[in-house]
């Protein structure tokens, strides 16, 4: 299931939120906005208000999945605390003294192998490693070093950056070892780290997304067990949907 | 006798390009200063061989296996392979290239750039390797004399030292340097790009001439296009470059630039007064709602059109036209003429070798104005100059265009230098280097008084410390570094544990002598009265007088009290005295000097940080060594803390 939402009238989801397998982060502020992770996730996984460095920007400075997460050096003592009481005790945290401190730019993940920026220090690759228990790549996206930015992964499948070319998709793909797909969200927008939250069962995708987008989505990350064949079907259903 | 070259060419002017009469054109030379394009024009086709060759490579590697890495070009049988090969050095350096836009190494230049390396040292481990490769790259980078830098200078050289116009020498055998002679010049865009060598650019200019044929023709002649856009402003037109012969008002003359075709509009799209197109505004400043921004932004989006379907109109005289000479100095006006990358339905391709600028000013783009650059493209400047004047032209030409000097950092130097004087050194030396580390490091303990490390690190080098009694800094053995500083408990520890000499004096005084503050004298009075015979106190070590710990304590309790009440009893006084008077005055004093204090203070020393500093002094920016270092420190320091705080308990 994908569903749609806005951060104060802002798409871009991925950049107010943070979504795992075992818990999700929500930005202070908008309350509809937390509501609506609150409607789908309340039974399953923790949803928790906090911030980051005293930041919203909590998606993009934090990266993580099912086994930990990671925050900037810039997170402040309380912020750390109260992140640790509220996630699950299974859930490792850690701060990271990095100079690349977006981590979710440079990040991205699912519960087994990781992508980073190639000029990511050593000593947090292998806190990745051990905090996120993935294999940590050095790569590019479309040319692009942010990783995070332009990429969308769950357990399932992952999204690409659109001009992403199908030799880097195979590369891709054969790495983490699930379907890839090169695609768009928020009505064309090509960040997709940034208008995107997925994990094994949801997504959250920004308020513009049209439903051509909502149904790759769908098929990619396999959120109607769909096969991936019928995504074909299923675009010639939107299409005529929306030109009839 | 026979005519002076400079005649003939006086005798055909005007010149056009594309008609140098024959006579002339035997005899002419290509002047000096465009002649030493030839190295830069043999660099390139050297290049362009070793291009070959890389093309071959990569078709070699074509045999493909199953799995393939795009960043290296390696391929690998399974996909275990591949992975592993994603966490090598050899991917790592490759990936950072490429996000560098710089071009990859293939797997034995990287082992070579690695070997290279490891030559200076190779102790550190497998790890570090491609950190230092890269910090090596850096610094290099930096540097200014480094080897990259110096072709890229030198290609960066030889472009700026093109002229738009190519020049020719009109050859005359008995011309000494004071009488003038004549050189004609082209401009560089009628030749092909890059400007082929000198002896090639004479027959090229050969080739170009106009036949006989080609002039008497009427169907189909060689011709240009001219393309001008800006402003909202259009003017296009295809001229045949061959000149006719048209009768006017009864008399003959040659028309050069005969217009095939010529198309100008314009549309309303710059905004008036601010200037700039409307596009580059709503990208700067958002969309502008104003009814003029909306015809604005119309006339662009019809211009475009209006642009695309003219030249798709006009697709079969483009083709076969000899240059494409276009002025489309805005990028929004280069998109729509040449399309953007993945946009094809344009004629034109930005790689075209025909495409060329125009390569002086141009005014509004009107049909005039075109009319008025092909004629200056088209026509052959002509010059007289001796050649005393030539070759000051030539230099000071030279010198106008050659490169300023860099500044070299005095930091680079230096740390240059001392990589060099390191490199030099023998094993014995650096053996000695060592072992002053070493001391220089237990001295540096010593005098902070680190008893605990000092202990670990004396364990550590045994071999080097087995005699406590040797002196270590200039004459001074541990002891007397020791009270130099006041470090008393590593003089109690050196006197009591280790039982150190303390009669022994490197200068005229003794450690006891040396003793900074009463802590450490008390220290060497304590061991007097621990161990009493064991050294000559008195006349050896010059130590006044025992002490026991009880009198120790006694002492200092007392002391201490009696300060302690003296102190109070004149706080006391002094605050009831100045109470009234000085806070009045201090309130006001302090006021000012705050507010000069802040207003001098440059904006980041204030506490304006943003949101979530940490508390923990800042490291970020230092080199990883010394963040190690700073580290290291304040650990120890932690440690210490808690070891006092235990000692207390």
């Amino acid at each position: 299931m994908a569903v749609r939402t806005a951060f104060e009238n802002s798409s871009d989801i991925g950049v107010f939120s943070k979504l795992t397998n075992s818990y999700c982060l929500t930005a202070l502020g908008s309350t509809n906005f937390y509501s609506s992770f609150e409607a789908e996730l309340a039974d399953v996984i923790p949803v928790i208000h906090t911030s980051i460095a005293g930041t919203r920007i909590i998606g993009r400075l934090t990266a993580g999945n099912k086994n930990g997460l990671l925050v900037p050096s810039t997170t402040t003592d309380q912020e750390l605390q109260h992140l640790r009481n509220s996630l699950p005790d299974s859930v490792k945290i850690q701060r990271v003294e990095e100079r690349l401190s977006a981590l979710g730019n440079v990040i991205t993940c699912n519960d087994y192998v990781a992508l980073v920026h190639p000029d990511i220090d050593s000593e947090t690759e292998e806190i990745i490693a051990d905090v996120l228990g993935v294999e940590v790549f050095r790569q590019t996206v479309a040319e692009n070093v942010l990783v995070g930015s332009y990429c969308s992964l769950s357990n399932q499948g992952g999204l690409v950056h659109p001009k992403t070319s199908i030799q880097d998709q195979d590369e891709l793909s054969s790495l983490l070892q699930v379907p890839l797909a090169a695609g768009t969200i928020n009505r064309g927008s090509d960040v997709l780290g940034a208008g995107l939250v997925v994990n094994d069962w949801i997504a959250f995708t920004g308020q513009d997304t049209t439903s051509t987008e909502i149904s790759v989505i769908e098929a990619i990350f396999k959120l109607q067990g769909q096969e991936s064949t019928a995504v074909v079907n299923d675009l010639r259903d939107t299409i005529i949907d929306q030109y009839s | 006798m026979q005519s002076r070259p400079a005649e003939i060419v006086k005798s055909h002017q005007p010149l056009y390009a594309y008609s140098i009469p024959n006579d002339l054109l035997e005899i002419l030379k290509l002047r000096s200063v465009d002649a030493q394009d030839e190295d830069i024009d043999a660099a390139t086709e050297k290049v362009e061989i070793e291009g070959d060759k890389q093309t071959a490579v990569t078709t070699d590697t074509q045999q493909r296996k199953k799995y393939f890495c795009s960043t290296t070009q390696a391929s690998f049988d399974t996909i275990e392979e591949l992975r592993m090969h994603f966490h090598s050095d050899w991917y790592r350096y490759c990936v950072k290239l490429k996000a560098d836009g710089r071009d990859t190494v293939s797997e034995d230049g990287f082992e070579e750039m690695l070997d290279d390396l490891s030559d200076s040292n190779d102790e550190e481990g497998e790890e570090d390797r491609l950190s230092k490769l890269l910090n090596k790259q850096t610094k290099l980078n930096t540097l200014s004399n480094s080897k990259i830098d110096d072709d890229d200078a030198f290609y960066a050289q030889k472009a700026l030292n093109r002229t738009p116009l190519v020049w020719f020498d009109v050859k005359d055998d008995n011309l000494d340097d004071d009488t003038p002679g004549a050189q004609l010049g082209i401009y560089r865009a009628l030749f092909p790009s890059p400007t082929p060598p000198s002896d090639e650019i004479t027959n090229y200019l050969h080739k170009i001439q106009l036949s006989e044929s080609q002039l008497s023709a009427t169907e189909s002649p060689r011709r240009w296009t001219l393309i001008m856009i800006g402003g909202g402003h259009f003017a296009a037109c295809v001229v045949s470059i061959v000149p006719q012969v048209v009768r006017r008002n009864k008399r003959t003359e040659v028309d050069i630039g005969i217009v095939l075709k010529q198309k100008t509009f314009h549309r309303y799209t710059t905004r008036r007064k601010q200037g700039g197109a409307q596009s580059s505004n709503d990208m700067a400043k958002g969309k502008a709602n104003s009814a003029g921004a909306m015809i604005r932004r119309y006339n662009e989006q019809a211009l475009a059109d209006d642009v695309r379907e003219l030249l798709n109109e006009w697709k079969e005289d483009v083709d076969a036209s000899e240059r494409i000479f276009v002025r489309a100095t805005s990028s929004a006006n280069r998109r729509i003429l040449f399309g953007s990358s993945n946009n094809d339905d344009c004629i034109m391709k930005k790689t075209d070798p025909r495409v060329r600028g125009f390569p002086f000013p141009t005014r509004r783009p009107t049909h005039n104005e075109l009319i008025r650059c092909f004629q200056e493209l088209t026509k052959v400047r002509v010059t007289y100059h001796t050649q005393n004047q030539l070759r000051e032209q030539d230099e000071a030409w030279l010198a106008k265009v050659a490169p300023k000097p860099k500044p070299v950092f005095p930091q680079q130097q230096k740390t240059l230098s001392q990589t060099e004087t390191a490199r030099k050194l023998t094993p014995e030396e650096e053996e000695e280097i060592r072992i002053n580390d070493i001391k220089n490091k237990a001295i540096e303990m010593t005098s902070k008084d680190r008893l605990e490390a000092l202990k670990t690190h004396l364990d550590k080098n045994q071999t080097i410390f087995s005699n406590l009694d040797h002196s270590i800094d200039n004459d001074n053995n541990l002891l007397q570094v020791a009270s130099l500083n006041n470090s008393y408990n590593i003089i109690n520890w050196l006197l009591i544990d280790k039982e150190v000499d303390p009669t022994a004096h490197g200068g005229s005084r003794t450690a006891y002598e040396l003793a900074k503050g009463k802590e450490s004298r008390d220290a060497f009075r304590l061991a007097m009265g621990r161990l009493p015979n064991k050294w000559n106190w008195i006349d050896g070590a010059r130590v006044p007088s025992a002490l026991t710990p009880e009198q120790l304590a006694q002492s200092t309790t007392s002391a201490k009290d009696k300060e302690r009440k003296k102190n109070l009893r004149d706080r006391m006084k002094e605050k009831r005295s100045a109470r009234e008077e000085q806070e009045s005055k201090q309130k006001e004093e302090e006021e000012s000097k705050e507010r000069e204090r802040v207003s001098k203070l440059p904006s980041h020393a204030t506490t304006n940080t943003l949101g979530g500093a940490s508390n923990t002094l800042s490291t970020t920016g230092l080199s990883q060594d010394v963040k190690m270092k700073i580290e290291r420190e304040r650990r120890a320091r932690a440690a210490e803390a808690r070891m006092a705080n235990l000692a207390k308990k």
